[in-house]
């Protein structure tokens, strides 16, 4: 019960958490679709942060609430417009390695 | 008085300060788990007597009298069978994969409107809610599937996730439309709001029984929302026409091919829990809820005696056993719209919800809820199965598109004082 | 702390530590099936956090879009993209220290920044009115009685917690005996009355159960005044102009009534956009027809 008059702070340092597993899982992986899967979380950990603002502090509106749906929305778009491409990659090189989608390069 | 009150209420007597509160919520689930238990082996004996009598044979006869207790038998055998994991699977994600589906089930048995102010969990959110915990269904097939290290289960579980992802779509444009008459997402208030009004949005303080419920709210848009919804309904639960993914013809058995005994009663059980689950929106969207089909006494007094002059005269035509049950059909309906008339229950004898109306509530909601169930199953009977591509087509090339018809269209009579003002207005400015 | 913020605050140590352990196993899972159902824990556990806050709608939003939608797809395109035979699928990374001490960095930052470095504004600010000698200085917060609650905003439960302080003037000719307050919403009315503690002490109170619509603050105060040799009873009452708040159940209607206000143009916008996303990935995804 440490923060339990704090639950700002509490949501606050749960989504910095998530935040940088995201940002590692971006950093390391090779396989494209686990790059997206960081991306997600990055996206929660934000939402996170923007639904405890609206509703932990006397902000007196639910502004920090629609973000939120817009980012859930945005979301969802472009991880089906990347699952599309990742699944184009497929198609045509046969692996999802990030690192070997270099057909671009010199 | 919800359940979950009542249960609290019990343990804060043993005076334990804060458990009183997960306890209670355990209880209340304990409950509700032997319900959908008991309630699964008594459907899977309905459908074997109803699939018999429709094919001019019996059915189960001889364990128990008319072979009631087939399906203890068949719970038994399940439990003490030998437990088969085959070696190319993922082991953790195999056997977790049964309890995803169910949970995603049961998650939504506990927000269903049973009686009046009597639902275990009762949310602001209510349909939001059974919507969203129905995907833990989809995503507890796909791990299924790909746990089972075979590829015909893979199979099955990708058309069986694509068929219920692609058909959630129907359904949420025609429960987005009702939602629109009712303006709020609560499932209680829902089928408490269906008890006045009659249709196309007249005498909007009577009480009209059957006729105020929301199927009859905008005939015929609500209707072919109804069939919408009940069609999607069928695909969201896999079945016959569109149970591509367990046919035994087609695919071995989909995504439950590797499971056994206990494992594959879990799947089992969840499809007959996702069967009540989505009778049970039918009911509270489209007829009523815990409403009784009449408003007071004398009204039920009313629809009985139309139901059997109906059903007497339709008989009478032809002697033939459906003319009477159209007959009857017709009757009542003629005798709930006399009752709105004739038998308006006084403003405090309305469907309240005190005392023993929770149990006729609860007596209501269940018996219509196990009817659409009866025609689940008699459809599953009935009609031959739909290829996957056919399938499909229906769904987003014919539902969607009269979905989002029908959605626009009560829109529009949900929205006639407004659009009835601008036309007045506009010839008003343009006028003398 | 009662029993209810007990149990709001073990239910967010769970959830919270559920999040946690999924975001991990999708970081550092060496199968790549295991960090798709991993991500599954996550979302769930970020759709609890939402209804912990209270923010009801998001929750099943964040259930229905990512769990339904976004992690089917991803799902589907983990095993669209990998052979089939192979169960156990090798999820390679190249772990370094750099990535590991970058992030430890910048999860350090964060949490000295959150914690230490910003004083987050989270009270109520002040609406002081005065009249004769008396001065009444008001705060209102959210249920959680912590939380400040703006004038004019909204509450989205049922409950409200007052706070206000009374002070009076040297003043012989005016004893104070009660402080009330009350709040109406239209034909609704609670009130609840304070034998007067002493000196500029706060006055704290609950007030449940309220319906919903939106409601305004009045503050009564009773005494007595000296009229020569008699005391008269007197009233005292200040209306508090601008100070009022909106009972919604749950965060529904104010979204709705957003994304058809202010947000109206964003929501068609991102409507065009999410039909441009549908249309772009169907064309992307598709299978070239060879010709024969």
């Amino acid at each position: 019960m440490i923060f339990s008059r704090h639950p700002l702070e509490q949501m606050l340092i749960l989504s910095a958490i998530v935040f940088c597993c995201g940002v590692y899982t971006i950093l390391t992986r090779k396989n494209a679709v686990s790059i997206l899967m960081g991306v997600e979380l990055v996206l929660n950990a934000a939402n996170l942060n923007f639904v405890a603002f609206s509703q932990y502090t006397r902000t007196g509106g639910v502004h920090g609430n629609v973000f939120t749906i817009f980012v859930i929305l945005l979301a969802a778009a472009e991880a089906a417009v990347a699952l599309a491409i990742i699944i184009g990659i497929y198609q045509n090189f046969g692996r999802v390695d990030v690192d070997e989608a270099d057909g671009m390069k010199e | 008085m919800t359940p979950i009150a009542l249960a609290s209420w019990a343990l804060e007597l043993t005076g334990i300060p804060v458990l009183d509160a997960f306890l209670s919520i355990l209880v209340v689930c304990f409950i509700l788990i032997n319900f959908i238990a008991v309630y699964a082996g008594i459907s899977t004996y309905a459908e074997r007597k109803i699939a018999g009598h429709m094919q001019a044979r019996v059915g189960p006869y001889r364990i128990g009298p008319h072979g009631f207790l087939v399906w203890i038998a068949d719970a038994l055998k399940l439990m003490i069978k030998e437990d088969i994991i085959a070696t190319n699977t993922d082991r953790l994600l195999f056997k977790l994969s049964p309890y995803v589906v169910f949970a995603g089930s049961f998650a939504c048995w506990v927000a269903l409107p049973y009686a009046p102010n009597w639902s275990p969990a009762s949310f602001n959110i209510g349909i939001l809610y059974l919507l969203a915990v129905s995907s833990a269904v989809v995503i507890g097939i796909l791990m299924a599937g790909w746990s089972s290290g075979s590829k015909w289960a893979l199979f099955g579980a990708m058309r069986s996730a694509a068929q219920i992802v692609s058909y959630e779509v129907p359904i949420g444009i025609t429960l987005l439309g009702m939602l629109l008459i009712y303006g709020t997402l609560d499932m209680q208030a829902i089928a408490a709001s269906q008890a006045k009004g009659l249709p196309f949005g007249v005498m909007e303080d009577h009480y009209g029984g059957l006729w105020s419920w929301g199927i009859n709210r905008w005939p015929p848009f609500t209707v072919i929302a109804f069939i919408i919804y009940y069609i999607g309904a069928l695909a969201e639960t896999n079945r016959t026409p569109f149970d591509i993914p367990e046919a035994e013809s087609e695919l071995v058995a989909g995504y439950h091919t590797e499971y056994s005994g206990m494992r594959f009663s879990f799947f089992f059980l969840s499809e007959y829990a996702n069967m009540f689950v989505v009778s049970a929106i039918a009911t509270t969207f489209f007829l009523g809820g815990w409403l009784p089909p009449a408003p007071s006494a004398s009204g039920t007094l009313l629809l009985v005696v139309g139901t059997v002059v109906g059903a007497g005269v339709g008989y009478g035509f032809q002697r033939r056993g459906f003319d009477g049950f159209v007959g009857a059909m017709l009757g009542s309906g003629i005798g709930a719209l006399v009752a709105v008339f004739a038998a308006q229950p006084a403003a405090d004898g309305a469907f309240t919800g005190k005392g023993p109306q929770i149990l006729e509530g609860a007596f209501w909601f269940f018996s219509k809820s196990f009817t659409l169930i009866f025609v689940m199953i008699w459809l599953r009977w009935t009609l031959p199965r739909y290829r996957v591509d056919q399938l499909m087509d229906l769904c987003w090339k014919k539902l969607t598109p009269l979905a989002l018809i029908n959605l626009v269209a009560i829109g529009i009579l949900e929205t006639r004082h407004e659009w009835w003002a601008l036309i007045v207005n506009h010839f008003k400015a343009a006028g003398p | 702390m009662g029993a209810a913020e007990i149990v709001l605050n073990v239910v967010f140590y769970v959830l919270a530590a559920s999040a946690i352990a999924g975001a991990v196993a999708v970081a550092a899972s060496r199968n790549i099936v295991r960090s798709a159902f991993a991500l599954l824990a996550v979302l769930f556990s970020v759709a609890g956090l939402y209804a912990v806050m209270k923010a009801d709608f998001i929750a099943g939003a964040q259930v229905l879009i990512y769990v339904g939608g976004i992690l089917v797809l991803i799902i589907f395109a983990v095993m669209l993209t990998h052979r089939i035979t192979d169960v156990k699928l090798s999820n390679d990374s190249t772990p370094g220290p750099a990535a590991f001490c970058a992030c430890l960095c910048l999860l350090f930052s964060l949490l000295v920044v959150v914690r230490y470095s910003t004083k987050w504004r989270r009270d109520s600010d002040t609406v002081t009115a005065r009249a004769e000698s008396f001065e009444v200085s008001f705060k209102q917060y959210q249920a959680d009685g912590a939380t400040g609650l703006a004038f004019g905003g909204g509450a989205y439960e049922d409950s409200v917690v007052v706070v206000a302080t009374v002070s009076q003037g040297p003043d012989p000719l005016r004893i104070l005996d009660q402080v009330q307050f009350v709040a109406t919403s239209g034909a609704n009315r609670v009130s609840r009355n304070f034998p007067v503690a002493g000196r500029d002490a706060p006055y704290r109170h609950v007030f449940e159960k309220l319906s919903e619509g939106e409601w305004r603050w009045t503050v009564r105060l009773l005494g007595r005044q000296k009229d020569g040799k008699d005391e008269v009873d007197r009233e005292w009452e200040f209306p508090l102009a601008n100070t009022g708040f909106t009972v919604t159940r749950g965060v529904t209607e104010p979204i709705a009534l957003a994304l058809a206000g202010p947000y109206l143009f964003a929501f068609e916008v991102v409507s065009v956009l999410l039909l441009a996303a549908l249309v772009g990935a169907a064309f992307l995804a598709r299978k070239e027809v060879k010709d024969l």
